[in-house]
């Protein structure tokens, strides 16, 4: 069973085809990457799997149920999250209050429910607390703990955004750019982070990313998109030994 | 009783103080927390204001025009913003400008809602549990203290020890990134806003419970735009900040007019001296906006101590929940 699955999924807008036909599928327990030159339709394809856009054709697959056309709340709270690419953070909040905004809780989400039982609640928010910490720590942001979301550097942006996904706890989770401006150490760590949650957690993740260490050192699988379409998919080497890749992304020498 | 005549005028000043705190404070809670700009918020409190009186005018209890005016805010709140929830600020500020002014004008016109006379409102409400008129202030200055009290710690609770309040900031932030996380954006601002609605519906009640008379003209837009004022000054997201700004504007408005008293109509006459309060109201309010563009008290910092806290307090029996109420 994949953990994802698009079928000819298609979005227009006006006359150009920003996705046309694309079928993927993400196994679980996988890190797939997307890549692709600019423009080339992979965040619009984001946006249509989680729900931010209503494709034109096209369905889409999660645990082998439809969710093609459910709201982009709903299909986070199924288990599928997103971070963006330019990272949407709360910046007038502290990074702690930004953590746990993020958790999906039983009791502290409902107002109603949360009143009646404002105790479970807490316990709750207790729960989310030790948790934001330990993944702070993980994203080495703790000592930022207080500090206005805003007033972060760029990398840390995407820590952060990393961070409030995983405090979703989710099913897969899809990356747009983790990477992008953090140093490459941090890149490394970053990912290491994430193939430790693939391992120990039986996380799946699909990600956009530009730094082609890291996708050929950590990923799965790969999906190349240019102009809409999937042009070639497969495992890391096969994917840089493609002549078409070469020509339309990575550039012939 | 005899109530020396400055007390009696500073008791007149604070009742009006304390029910534009109330109508600041449900705005702090729809624009400053959630960022929803309600600009019909007069409409909301002119709603609970001739509800009040149209029951108390029947000879019913008071309470149940209370009662009545915030169900009746709170349909209306949302059915106007359900159509207006999902567009952004600024057309949603545009329509609730417009549907308040619809209640206005049929107020104005319909003497089912607006009194015999609905041009000039509705008068002749009885004083308070029938004391005479100089106990009758003091007893609205008390009570009036009292509603903003418990309003300001309910409202403090909602948003710094619910995990419900923080969302309405991650809303006000960034609506899409809310939605990202699994949370509906339009629940928790219609809850959001129906609290509102229902704070503003209650300082109509109030109004017309101390005040006992309410015109056409109380509900006009100008007044929303003064409550704006008072948040804008005191500090937009900040509960204390925003009772500040109703203090500072409506004394300022209150004491100028006084000055009509004092000064010889010669010098300055009734309208010059109307114009001398919003005069000197902008004046302050380009001065405060330059040396503290986040109003006079910022919005406080949430830090990780203060979630611990809350954590603590929870589990800490009665003494930690008056601590966890007390301690906002």
């Amino acid at each position: 069973m994949d953990t994802l699955v698009t079928k000819k999924l298609s979005k227009h807008f006006g006359g150009i085809k920003a996705v046309d036909g694309v079928s993927i599928s993400v196994k679980k327990k996988t890190i797939t990457a997307l890549i692709g030159p600019n423009g080339s339709g992979k965040t619009t394809l984001f946006n249509l799997i989680s729900g931010f856009y209503g494709p034109d054709e096209g369905k889409v697959f999660f645990l082998d149920k439809d969710i093609t056309n459910l709201k982009s709340y709903q299909i986070a709270n199924k288990g599928l999250v997103r971070t963006f690419q330019l990272v949407r953070i709360f910046r007038n909040l502290s990074v702690i209050e930004n953590m746990l905004v993020a958790p999906k809780r039983n009791y502290g989400d409902s107002f109603i429910k949360s009143i009646i039982n404002f105790k479970k609640s807490i316990q709750e928010e207790k729960e989310s607390y030790n948790y934001a910490i330990e993944l702070l720590d993980l994203l080495e942001l703790p000592h930022m703990k207080d500090e206005y979301a805003g007033n972060l550097s760029g990398g840390q942006f995407k820590l952060l955004s990393i961070g409030m996904a995983l405090m979703r706890d989710p099913e897969i989770l899809l990356l747009d750019e983790p990477v992008a401006g953090v140093n490459p150490t941090l890149a490394n760590k970053i990912f290491d982070i994430l193939i430790n949650c693939r391992d120990k957690f039986n996380k799946t993740f699909l990600i956009i990313e530009h730094n082609m260490d890291v996708v050929l050192d950590f990923s799965d699988l790969i999906y190349v998109m240019n102009r809409g379409k999937i042009i070639a998919e497969g495992p890391p080497e096969a994917i840089f030994s493609n002549r078409g890749v070469i020509d339309a992304y990575l550039g012939a020498d | 009783m005899d109530l020396h005549p400055l007390v009696f005028l500073l008791l007149g000043i604070g009742t009006f103080i304390l029910i534009y705190a109330i109508l600041a404070l449900s705005l702090n809670l729809q624009q400053g927390y959630t960022g929803l700009p309600n600009f019909g918020l007069i409409g909301f409190y002119g709603i609970g204001a001739y509800a009040t009186a149209s029951i108390i005018v029947q000879g019913i209890n008071p309470i149940i025009g209370i009662i009545l005016g915030m169900i009746i805010a709170t349909v209306f709140g949302i059915a106007i913003t359900i159509p207006a929830i999902r567009i952004r600020e600024i057309y949603f500020a545009i329509i609730t400008i417009a549907a308040v002014e619809i209640i206005r004008i049929i107020i104005r016109n319909e003497k089912a809602i607006g009194g015999e006379y609905p041009q000039l409102g509705i008068f002749n409400i009885p004083l308070l549990f029938g004391l005479d008129y100089e106990m009758h202030k003091i007893v609205s200055f008390l009570l009036l203290i009292l509603v903003v009290i418990c309003i300001y710690l309910i409202l403090q609770f909602i948003i710094y020890s619910m995990p419900f309040g923080r969302v309405l900031k991650a809303i006000r932030e960034d609506e899409d990134a809310v939605k990202a996380l699994g949370k509906n954006p339009v629940r928790y601002k219609l809850i959001a806003f129906s609290i509102g609605a229902i704070i503003a519906s209650l300082a109509g009640s109030m109004w017309v419970l101390t005040q006992r008379a309410i015109t056409p003209d109380g509900i006009m837009p100008l007044w929303t735009f003064m409550i704006w004022i008072m948040v804008l000054l005191g500090g937009m997201g900040n509960n204390k900040g925003v009772i500040i700004g109703a203090i500072v504007i409506t004394g300022i408005q209150q004491i100028v007019q006084e000055l009509k008293f004092y000064i010889p109509t010669e010098v300055l006459d009734n309208n010059q001296i109307i114009s001398l309060t919003w005069t000197s109201i902008g004046i302050l309010i380009v001065v405060v906006l330059i040396f503290l563009p986040r109003g006079i008290i910022k919005e406080r910092k949430v830090r990780g101590k203060d979630v611990e806290k809350t954590i603590k307090n929870v589990d800490g029996g009665i003494k930690g929940w008056i601590r966890l109420l007390l301690r906002s």
